[in-house]
């Protein structure tokens, strides 16, 4: 019987990973949230509150917590309230979750990162694995919470050999809202002229299923998942059904250093990664998981396309609300 | 994309989606390219030049037939119905010629239509088949026409399965690398387009429109993880160990082989048990004969190199024009590798005496090939 908290349930991701989880009857799911969850979570109990250190303790070891399923990222399922929230959140949240794991004796932490923690470098191999470090500086907005938060586990993890650390570097989840839909849902995505880097998507449908696999499977160790095919950044904006606005590099390079960060619409990274790539290789996740991904970076787009990602509806709610009252 | 079938055959997949093609209406066009410039040679000067332009639409519509699928190759077929193509004096024949060339059009309208909704696909490495093929002619004139290649030991390069093919570099620009491709592509006796891999100095990744252009062609940044990995898949590639040595070499130092780098070729055919197939190029280190380099322009720009031609920088943009030398490319015996351990791969002796090996094998080529070799053009 293993006792799992997904913190972060209160996002599509997290609701996703807690009803898949639910479907197995082995185990008991809780959730941790500050919203209500916008879908499904299946059998999981949930706790809405904003838990200092001292209490997330108390929670894990009065629930007898076994693995903690960490996806509260701001900003990475709906837009950030500013800047100093956001870090207050994702890096000093993370810190003291996983302090609080170590110390109720949690076995395992999944946590949630992305595949631009690795940095878009001309030197990257096609594909990275995981062995690769963490870039050091050069990110900003979210990446840089996950660079930081990545950054502090592999200090952490050694001195806590008891408990499991497992990023899963997720490649832009499509799916429901995320920076990157917001970067190509505003007029004119923005390119860089003559650069056409290639890039990895992920549904979020395949991000659960991995998230929930790693959940129940003793592992250890950053993994990274992604879709099968690659895009370039062009077809990725076609396919989203938008017209690429494609700038300068020199205007580019010139607007960034007076602090105009809008020249570059609602592009989530660096402007490194219009330039080069940072594709990562998913063996080790078909090997420790058995993951494989079900959905295509151009099938996901054809779905966005076709509008499947509307909020849910209140039938969905009154669904959720049933299966809570039932439970 | 179903808004585009025309599409579907010719675009899907890897190697092998050639092998659906040829279909007898299309195989049936292009038998009379071959024989219209035979009689064409017996006519008066006047019905000769005709004939010879003619030929040359018919070569035209021919490689752009060789890649229709069924369906399409049929719909042109039932087009020409009744049009005699062997007759170049009938008007018949031009309206044909017409025909074909309005599908032409459709066709190129339609790549356009679907390049415009992002519908294709790229491999792992940011290949796009479209592009390869749009390139694909251009590349063919320079290889039999502008250079008039000759290619011998085109068996040596496996059929099927990995290899890392082994080239001298030369001739300022990779034109080398473009051409032994095109050699394995259309001379290699199995005669299945086997695309080979170059592998580019990672430098030019850096560049605006020459970095996308390179990845989209089917060439990967030249990282040792990057070979490895092709070579995995059963890719053919090719490398140019000389590297910047190679390409920015002098035009007083050519056919002299530079340093092999770090060996980190043999490596990676170690690692992947990859056979080792060395290419010698002759023709091409006389392309743009450098007579020097200018390094602090070189420095300036951060190039690696900045070529001093009797064309180049003087003519501008013309200057970047090869020299129509003569070229020949010489697959050598292949270099077994799947008799060392992988573990070999880290022993610098193994690596080093291979790397050496290989050189001595090119450079003996080259020397052999030089002294046959009667006239530059």
């Amino acid at each position: 019987m293993t006792r799992i908290l997904i913190n972060g349930i209160d996002g599509r991701l997290g609701a996703r990973v807690a009803e898949l989880l639910s479907a197995d009857q082995e185990l008991t799911v809780i959730g941790l949230a500050q919203l209500r969850p916008p879908a499904p979570i299946g059998r999981a109990e949930i706790l809405k509150a904003n838990l200092n250190g001292p209490q997330l303790v108390e929670l894990l070891r009065a629930e007898r917590i076994d693995v903690v399923v960490h996806l509260a990222f701001t900003g990475a399922e709906r837009p950030a309230p500013s800047y100093e929230a956001a870090v207050q959140q994702n890096v000093i949240g993370s810190m003291l979750l996983l302090g609080a794991c170590a110390t109720a004796g949690v076995k395992r932490v999944i946590v949630r990162s992305h595949t631009a923690v690795y940095g878009a470098h001309p030197l990257n191999p096609a594909f990275l694995r995981e062995d690769r470090p963490v870039m050091r500086d050069g990110a900003r907005g979210l990446i840089r919470d996950f660079v930081e938060v990545e950054q502090f586990m592999s200090e952490f993890g050694p001195r806590h050999p008891q408990l499991s650390l497992v990023p899963l570097r997720c490649a832009p989840l499509i799916g429901a809202w995320s920076p990157l839909i917001e970067y190509l849902t505003r007029p004119s995505p923005r390119m860089l002229i003559g650069f056409d880097p290639c890039v990895q998507l992920l549904h979020l449908e395949d991000a659960a299923n991995a998230f929930a696999l790693a959940a129940r499977l003793d592992v250890n160790g950053p993994i990274n998942l992604a879709a099968a095919d690659v895009l370039c950044i062009s077809q990725l904006i076609l396919l989203a059904g938008q017209i690429p606005l494609a700038l300068p590099e020199p205007l580019v390079s010139l607007a960034l250093v007076l602090g105009n960060h809008e020249i570059l619409g609602a592009w989530p990274f660096d402007l490194s990664f219009l330039r080069h790539g940072c594709l990562v290789d998913t063996d080790r996740a078909s090997a420790l998981l058995g993951w494989k991904p079900t959905y295509t970076a151009a099938e996901s787009l054809r779905l966005l396309r076709m509008n499947e990602y509307a909020e849910p509806t209140s039938e969905q709610a009154d669904e959720a609300l049933r299966a809570f009252l039932s439970r | 994309m179903n808004e585009v079938p025309l599409y579907n055959d010719r675009h899907s997949g890897m190697p092998g989606f050639e092998e659906t093609l040829p279909t007898p209406p299309a195989a049936e066009l292009f038998e009379t390219d071959l024989e219209i410039p035979h009689f064409s040679g017996q006519a008066s000067d006047q019905t000769a030049a005709v004939g010879t332009i003619a030929a040359g639409l018919l070569q035209l519509i021919g490689e752009n037939l060789r890649y229709m699928s069924e369906a399409q190759a049929e719909r042109v077929a039932s087009m020409l119905q009744g049009i005699d193509l062997k007759d170049y004096l009938d008007p018949d024949f031009w309206r044909g010629v017409g025909i074909v060339l309005q599908y032409q059009i459709d066709e190129q309208v339609n790549f356009f239509k679907r390049r415009m909704s992002g519908s294709y696909t790229l491999d792992p490495f940011g290949m796009d088949r479209d592009l390869v093929e749009v390139a694909r002619p251009f590349l063919n004139f320079m290889y039999r026409s502008w250079w008039r290649t000759t290619s011998e030991g085109l068996e040596h390069v496996p059929a099927e399965g990995r290899a890392l093919l082994v080239g001298n570099h030369s001739g300022v620009l990779p034109w080398d690398g473009a051409m032994i491709t095109v050699a394995v592509a259309e001379d290699h006796p199995a005669q299945n387009q086997r695309l080979v891999r170059s592998l580019y100095l990672h430098w030019f990744s850096t560049l605006p429109f020459v970095a996308p252009a390179l990845a989209a062609l089917g060439n990967v940044p030249g990282i040792p993880e990057n070979a490895v990995r092709l070579l995995e898949r059963d890719e053919l590639v090719c490398v140019f160990p000389e590297g910047v040595k190679g390409v920015g070499k002098l035009f007083k130092d050519r056919y002299q082989l530079a340093r092999f780098g770090r060996g980190g070729f043999v490596q990676a055919a170690i690692r992947a048990r990859a056979p080792i197939v060395p290419v010698a190029v002759v023709g091409a280190e006389e392309i743009y004969p450098m007579l020097a380099n200018a390094e602090p322009v070189a420095r300036l720009f951060g190039m690696p190199f900045f070529p001093i031609t009797p064309f180049f920088p003087w003519l501008g943009p013309l200057g970047v024009i090869p020299l129509p030398t003569r070229w020949s490319i010489t697959f050598c015996e292949p270099l077994a590798t799947d008799r060392y351990d992988p573990a070999e791969a880290d022993n610098p002796l193994t690596v080093l005496g291979l790397s050496e090996l290989v050189r001595s094998r090119i450079q003996a080529t080259i020397d052999a090939k030089l002294a046959e070799r009667r006239s530059l053009f």
